[in-house]
């Protein structure tokens, strides 16, 4: 027992983060630390978004209102649309996901707490620089879609559009990041026994999620950063008169805006998926069938985005096939609608505050879903389009799909964070205050669209059938204010008033309330063994059985003698389980390090077999300077000051740098661990290093994702058989053979240090890099020789711009290369595994197949 | 039974031996047998193909025991998969697929998502390789040994990335108009085009199934090579569907003879490769991942589900959620202009509302009842599972039923669709070009321009061609049809048909600035005598005032800035920045739609407009008090 206490003392102080105030602030990673100031952030703008809401309300109650004037109204309702999108419901769920999808997978932290807490900071410095805008009376006017060419130089001059531009693009950069971190997290640190079919269905959630964001962000990221070049550099891209198109704006902009709902709503469904349950206090039904509707919704999210534009005039035919793929989602989602009445059937649940939210989404998310289907239909939705009916729709959908559930979220798991309880009579009038209210502000608006009221007017005239309804709808959105309010209070008060609240008050069965509530810093103790989809269900299911320092067991049972279990037949038994010998090392390893190591369990993707230990770093002011180096860039771009650019590029790629390279604490640690994992050295690759690979991974898919937005709009703008005059293919032919031959020659040097010869590896090394050097050089010879500038036209602004990112990729990926050379020359990569070159490697052989492609489409397909 | 341990070692490239046969070797013949043998190859070599198949799969069968050595289901595939490549290389397809794009592209798609992955799972090279005596049989496996030459270039060539870049570089290069070019008009590049599809196509499906040997594809990683190869298709195919323009000149040319238009068929085909092959890759893609999932929980020791009994909580009143909502609503529905049409597309469009409000009032009240049966019903049968048990029950209620309600909505709304887009010969075309906030109104056949009000003809089409001068608008006329935007740079077609005479609104949809919400037109609709009549008479420019108090409106009209922005027909005035002001006192608007004309809003207007219409373009007036009185004096007989 002394021997546990004090394992637990060291852990305490390992990861209890610093005392002194200023590095309290700024220094912390620990994703309940990070996880909690995302989601009290996100609520802030939440608050923020309802009022600026409330102030156009106020203006439409009456006919031909002056309260407020067009201007202001049009600023109103472009920053609530972008607040509640992008600084409130999406930030929102990724602290929830940061906070929980560790805790209900057994993990200690995220994958990368420095990514986390960078996230966090330029999320939050977007956010300001976002809002800073009314401080400099240049605000956003142009809505949250900010349609080419209204948002482009000629109409809207001056800097509102860049600070929506700008602000946005530092909050896209935030859900890449968290976006390719919760996949990690969730793929690489679960629990041991936790294979993916025993996932909490939440962590599916947010792991469909976070494969959505990673992608739709970056292709968001791409659209602005057109539109910026467009309205800073002079570029063309969305401009007919100079071969530009407005659509292909709105074409990016809905190919994320589209999937953008499914990130906001799948993570819902994944709340009500874990509420439903618990309540029921039965496992969620058809478990796979949700799994697999929760995929369709966020694979088919991807193909919907043209039912945004069924009014733009495209091919009516193609159109009509978009209705037919908005259909596919109804399937996806009814499924999960009967596999939750299912799985509440004749359980008679405890209507507790966060059921009421679940049912309350039901009710309204089904009204969102039907009107949702009828303006899937072409016909029908050239008449809703634009009008009320659809910011009714949306409401429905948004509010009553997302926010409700995202309130009995945070009732639901409150206890967990604060270890208090929130107060049911409380909570339960705020929920009835706020279902009742919504229905009255948003039900009128579907009869306000029908009688033909388009949506973002600022005024409507009298007699024209609409000011009972508008008042109607004023009347329920200051009742719905007067809810959250109530909701907030409810919080408030519980910090502090609220009944303690236990262990596990809800007695669910997921892992995160294995733990005291308030968790521990280290989250978990030792590593939970599961070996059911509701561990916690399971009768006699005990917490750790590693080293027989046995404590977790939960002595509670779901109403006793009401509840029979029946443990399933035992044949098999042992077979895919957690191998007890590894196990045990592994939690060896996890106690080796001396204070202040920060170490956690990685098992595999599929089965959760222990792979290996995986080093978390501790608090460090990195992230904050890197995103202040960053958010120097964006507020330069802002500006238009050069000098203040570089400054922050400088930062940002000396702090990136410093906080890739290795310390000497975290060599010692991965070769230590990896001593014991592996006492006689026969892996050749221990598992922990599939954190990183995976991390390598989501950065290569991330940057390729960019190069085919670019290049798709590049072929939208150019069509298919290119520019008339092809540009001149010799020099970059020489160039991109010379980064094929690299590539290999990298192949060749990795390998065969994978065999362990090192005695090519510097030479072919530093030759594959001598040629990277070389395609930057003869490349941007080849630019510099051309006969147009970028500013010509929309075939020369597309062309370059691919060209600029190549360029751009090929330097990372040299600088990389540069990094494996000096650990190995400096022998950082003896005694441990070549990992950091592995990464830079799969990383150079994408960057490699990227300019190929590019070198094809702007240099080859003319030719034909 | 160890010999088919070795074959199922060797990997055969069947397909591509295959379609060398059916094409065989055309380039050394004379030219006017060509076509002739080459119509005629295909089926003779298939059916010989099909014969030999059978047999080997008999002799297997025979050898082996029946459905072993080829189960009886990879045997089928195979005939099938035989089948589909003789209805995909002759047959009407062939014929069509030189005249129609969207032919053509079906010909591709059954070559490469039917023969080729049937094919591949009736591996007919193994029953060919039964028709050989034992001793040949093995020399031929030798051939494809592990450590053979050939045997390492298909390891290598069947490798999930080498095989999924193969087939998709070459589905991307052959879409290039210069690669498709030339396979359309040269015989022996169609060829070598099918041959390197089915190829590939083999090639990928064999990499996904691996029907024989060990398989090296992860199941997790299956479902994610599907879900890309539907994502990188459907680029393709979005791509080929919203072109503006046809890729391929050939089909153009062709489209004259055929009557079909190339665009059309374009899309049609672009279609073709979106949805049927991604429907395809995603449904295999679903059951992929499901199997893997179930494999997963097989293999793990301790079953994750466990049997419960529901827990006997006390009673709780049952409660029904009133749609109190709903019913005030239909009292609003009434009145709408979306749901009053007032001519046959809004018509058509109503009735699908009122249809699909029915059914989607139906099927909530069916999901209501069931949750808060599922919720409150005090004795639950069947140890509380659903009724036709919990699998059916979702699969019915998620899946089936909503398939059965939306197919025929799907068809609906296409039929509607289709039937709202009709060129007509009778029809009158009025071009519509969006301001900020104004609306230009041209009608070309005579050379009117007119601003922020249509005159439309009762009872007969009008084309309405729309383009913008600024920033993207949207045309909304709710009683007539639905939207349709003004895009800068492009011209959009819209049909609007009034059944009956009278004044309709319209107005901008579309986000458009500052003064989006007052920026609004009339169209009146008129007998078609009336139209004439008012048509010609805008033809003919307005005669000099003879008023003397008129004419003095005229200098103050013509000797301020008003000129810079404003036309007026017959005089020097022709600026173009604001509404053409020729006829403005026949107009029943000021400002779009902001305020009605007369002579007093009329003045504020010229005075300060931006009091009325705040952030319009119009800047303020200064003029003296006579002077203003002269100038509305002059509008108001702008007749």
């Amino acid at each position: 027992m002394t021997s546990r206490s004090r394992a637990v003392e060291l852990l305490h102080r390992t990861w209890s983060g610093p005392t002194n105030p200023f590095a309290r602030v700024f220094m912390p990673v620990n994703n309940k630390i990070v996880g909690v100031r995302f989601m009290v952030t996100a609520f802030i703008f939440f608050v923020i978004g309802g009022v600026l809401a409330l102030l156009m309300r106020t203006q439409l109650a009456v006919p031909e209102n002056d309260f407020l004037d067009p201007e202001l109204y049009n600023q109103l309702f472009t920053m609530h649309g972008s607040t509640m999108m992008f600084l409130f419901v999406v930030p929102f769920i990724e602290g929830l996901g940061i906070y929980f999808v560790p805790a209900m997978i057994g993990a200690r932290d995220m994958a990368y707490p420095r990514l986390t807490a960078f996230g966090y900071w330029i999320y939050l410095f977007g956010g300001l620089l976002f809002y800073s805008s009314f401080f400099v009376g240049q605000v956003p006017d142009t809505g949250w879609f900010a349609y080419t060419p209204l948002s482009g130089k000629e109409f809207s001059p001056g800097i509102a559009q860049d600070f929506w531009l700008i602000g946005l693009s530092l909050t896209e950069l935030s859900g890449i990041g968290a976006g390719a971190e919760l996949v990690v997290t969730a793929l690489k640190l679960r629990a041991p026994g936790m294979s993916i079919t025993r996932m909490p269905i939440f962590v599916w959630s947010m792991l469909v999620t976070g494969f959505a964001m990673t992608f739709a962000f970056t292709v968001l990221f791409v659209a602005t950063l057109l539109l910026e070049l467009e309205r800073t550099f002079g570029m063309t891209f969305f401009n007919p008169e100079s071969g530009g198109s407005p659509i292909l704006w709105q074409h990016l902009f809905w190919i994320f805006g589209h999937p953008e709902v499914y990130i906001m709503f799948i993570p819902a469904t994944g709340i009500v998926s874990t509420i439903v349950p618990t309540f029921a206090r039965r496992p969620l039904a058809l478990y796979r069938l949700v799994i697999l509707a929760l995929l369709v919704t966020g694979f088919v999210s991807f193909g919907l985005w043209v039912h945004h534009m069924f009014t733009t005039g495209l091919p009516e035919l193609a159109a009509s096939f978009f209705t037919a793929t908005s259909f596919m989602i109804a399937l996806a989602t009814g499924t999960q609608i009967f596999a939750w009445i299912a799985t509440l059937w004749g359980t008679r649940p405890r209507l507790t505050v966060p059921m009421l939210y679940v049912l309350g989404f039901v009710v309204i998310f089904m009204l969102g879903g039907v009107t949702g289907v009828m303006i899937a239909s072409v016909p029908f939705d050239w008449q809703a389009h634009d009008s009320f009916f659809i910011v009714a729709h949306f409401h429905y959908v948004l509010v009553g799909g997302v926010v409700l559930p995202l309130l009995g979220a945070i009732h639901y798991w409150m206890p967990k964070i604060s270890g208090r309880m929130m107060n049911e009579t409380l909570g339960k009038i705020a929920f009835w205050i706020v279902f009742v209210s919504f229905n009255v502000a948003f039900f009128p608006m579907h009869i306000m669209g029908l009688l033909a009221m388009p949506r973002r007017i600022y005024t409507y005239q009298e007699g024209t059938g609409l000011d009972g309804y508008n008042l109607l709808s004023t009347i329920g959105s200051y009742a719905l204010g007067v809810g959250v309010l109530l909701f907030v209070i409810d919080v408030v008060l519980s910090l502090r008033f609220g009944a303690p609240a236990g262990r596990n008050p809800w007695q669910a069965g997921t892992l995160e309330w294995a733990g005291s509530s308030p968790p521990p810093s280290f989250s978990v103790e030792t590593p939970l063994i599961v070996r059911h989809r509701e561990p916690l269900w399971i009768d006699g299911w005990t917490g750790g059985t590693i080293d027989g320092r046995t404590d977790g067991r939960t002595d509670w049972r779901a109403d006793g003698q009401d509840v029979e279990w029946s443990e399933g037949p035992q044949e098999g038994q042992g077979r895919r389980e957690p191998d007890e010998e590894q196990l045990v090392n592994a939690a060896r390893a996890l106690d080796a390090g001396p204070e202040g190591w920060r170490a956690g369990l990685v098992t595999s993707s599929f089965g959760g077999e222990p792979r290996g230990v995986h080093f978390y770093p501790g608090p460090t002011l990195q992230p904050f300077i890197a995103a202040l180096g960053v958010s120097l860039v964006a507020l330069a771009l802002l500006l238009k000051i050069g000098w203040l650019g570089i400054a922050g590029l400088v930062i940002a790629a000396v702090t990136f740098g410093m906080w890739l390279w290795p310390t000497a604490n975290e060599r010692d640690f991965v070769w230590r661990s990896n001593r014991l994992l592996d006492p006689n050295g026969k892996d050749p690759s221990p598992g922990g290093a599939e954190v990183g690979a995976f991390g390598a991974a989501m950065f290569c898919v991330v940057v390729s994702t960019i190069l085919v937005v670019l290049l798709f709009s590049y072929l939208y703008l150019v069509g298919p058989a290119g520019p008339p005059q092809a540009p001149s293919w010799l020099l970059p032919a020489v160039a991109a053979s010379g980064l094929v031959i690299g590539a290999i020659l990298t192949a060749l040097a990795v390998g065969r240090l994978r065999r362990g010869d090192s005695g090519l590896f510097v030479p072919f090394l530093s030759l594959s890099l001598l040629l990277g050097l070389a395609f930057l050089a003869v490349q941007g010879y080849s630019l510099l020789q051309l006969d147009f500038s970028p500013t010509l036209n929309a075939y020369a602004s597309a062309f370059y711009t691919v060209n600029g990112f190549v360029l751009l990729i090929v330097t990372i990926g040299v600088a990389l290369l540069v990094a494996a050379l000096l650990r190995h020359v400096r022998g950082l990569l003896e005694g441990a595994l070549p990992t950091p070159l592995l990464n830079a490697a799969l990383y150079w052989y994408t960057v490699v197949a990227l300019a190929v492609l590019s070198f094809v489409v702007l240099y080859l397909v003319p030719l034909l | 039974m160890t010999s088919a341990q070795q074959l199922l070692e060797a990997s055969p490239l069947q397909t591509a031996t295959l379609d060398s046969l059916l094409h065989g070797v055309p380039g050394g013949l004379p030219p006017e047998l060509l076509p002739g043998l080459l119509s005629a190859l295909p089926m003779v070599a298939l059916s010989l193909l099909g014969v030999l198949y059978i047999l080997g799969v008999a002799r297997a069968w025979r050898k082996a025991g029946w459905g072993r050595g080829i189960s009886v289901g990879r045997a089928s595939a195979g005939l099938l998969g035989l089948m589909a490549l003789g209805a995909a290389l002759s047959g009407p397809l062939e014929a069509l697929a030189v005249l129609l794009f969207s032919a053509h592209m079906a010909q591709h798609l059954l070559l490469s998502l039917v023969a080729a992955p049937l094919l591949v799972l009736g591996v007919p090279l193994l029953a060919l390789l039964w028709l050989l005596p034992p001793r040949f049989r093995r020399t031929a496996v030798k051939g494809w040994r592990r450590s053979g030459p050939i045997g390492r270039g298909w390891r290598l060539v069947i490798h999930p990335v080498a095989a999924w870049l193969i087939f998709v570089v070459i589905l991307w290069a052959w879409h290039l108009p210069a690669a498709y070019g030339a396979a359309l008009t040269s015989e022996l590049v169609h060829v070598l085009e099918h041959l390197s599809l089915l190829g590939s196509a083999g090639l990928f499906w064999w990499m996904l199934f691996q029907p024989l040997g060990r398989r090296r594809l992860n199941r997790f990683l299956a479902p994610v090579v599907l879900f890309v190869t539907a994502l990188q298709g459907g680029v393709l195919g979005a791509m080929i569907t919203l072109a503006p323009e046809p890729w391929y000149g050939h089909y153009e040319r062709v489209a004259r003879a055929t009557g079909i238009s190339a665009l059309a068929d374009q899309q049609l085909a672009g279609l073709l490769m979106w949805v049927p092959p991604g429907a395809l890759y995603l449904g295999l893609a679903c059951w992929m991942l499901y199997r893997a999932l179930a494999g997963v929980d097989a293999a793990m020791s301790t079953p994750n589900h466990q049997r419960m009994a529901p827990a006997g909580t006390p009673y709780l009143n049952s409660l029904v959620m009133a749609s109190a909502l709903a019913i005030a609503a239909t009292g609003g529905f009434a009145n709408a202009q979306v749901l009053r049409p007032a001519g046959p597309a809004a018509q058509g469009v109503s009735e699908l509302f009122w249809v699909m409000l029915i059914i989607a009032a139906i099927v909530c009240v069916l999901v209501y009842a069931l949750l808060f049966t599922a919720i409150f019903r005090r004795r639950i049968p069947n140890g509380g599972e659903p009724p036709l048990g919990t699998g059916p029950f979702v699969v019915l209620g998620g899946i089936v039923l909503p398939i059965v309600i939306l197919v025929p909505l799907l068809f609906w709304s296409l039929a509607l669709t289709a039937g709202m887009v009709r060129p007509t010969e009778d029809a009158v075309t009025i071009e519509v070009i969006g301001h900020q906030w104004w609306w230009e109104v041209r009608y070309p056949e005579v050379g009117v321009t007119d601003a922020n009000e249509i005159h439309i003809p009762a009872g007969r089409p009008v084309r309405l061609q729309l383009t913008s001068d600024d920033v993207i608008h949207s045309f909304w006329a709710p009683g007539l049809q639905g939207k349709m935007d003004l895009v800068p740079g492009t011209v959009n077609t819209l049909w609007i048909e009034a059944d009956e005479t009278g004044i309709h609104s319209a107005k901008c949809a579309e986000f458009c600035g500052t003064q989006h919400a007052n920026m609004r037109l009339l169209i009146v609709s008129e007998p078609q005598e009336s139209f004439d009549e008012w048509l010609q008479s805008r033809t003919v420019p307005p005669q000099p005032p003879l008023d003397p108090l008129i004419r003095e409106g005229q200098q103050v009209f013509l000797g301020s800035a008003c000129v810079y922005c404003h036309t007026i027909e017959g005089t020097n005035a022709s600026g173009r920045l604001g509404p053409d002001l020729t006829h403005l006192a026949t107009r029943m608007t000021l400002g779009a739609g902001t305020v009605a004309n007369n002579r007093g809003n009329l003045g504020g207007w010229i005075v300060n407009s931006q009091a009325i219409k705040p952030g319009n373009r119009m800047p303020p007036m200064y003029l003296e008090s006579e002077d203003l009185q002269v100038l509305l004096a002059y509008l108001e007989s702008l007749e």
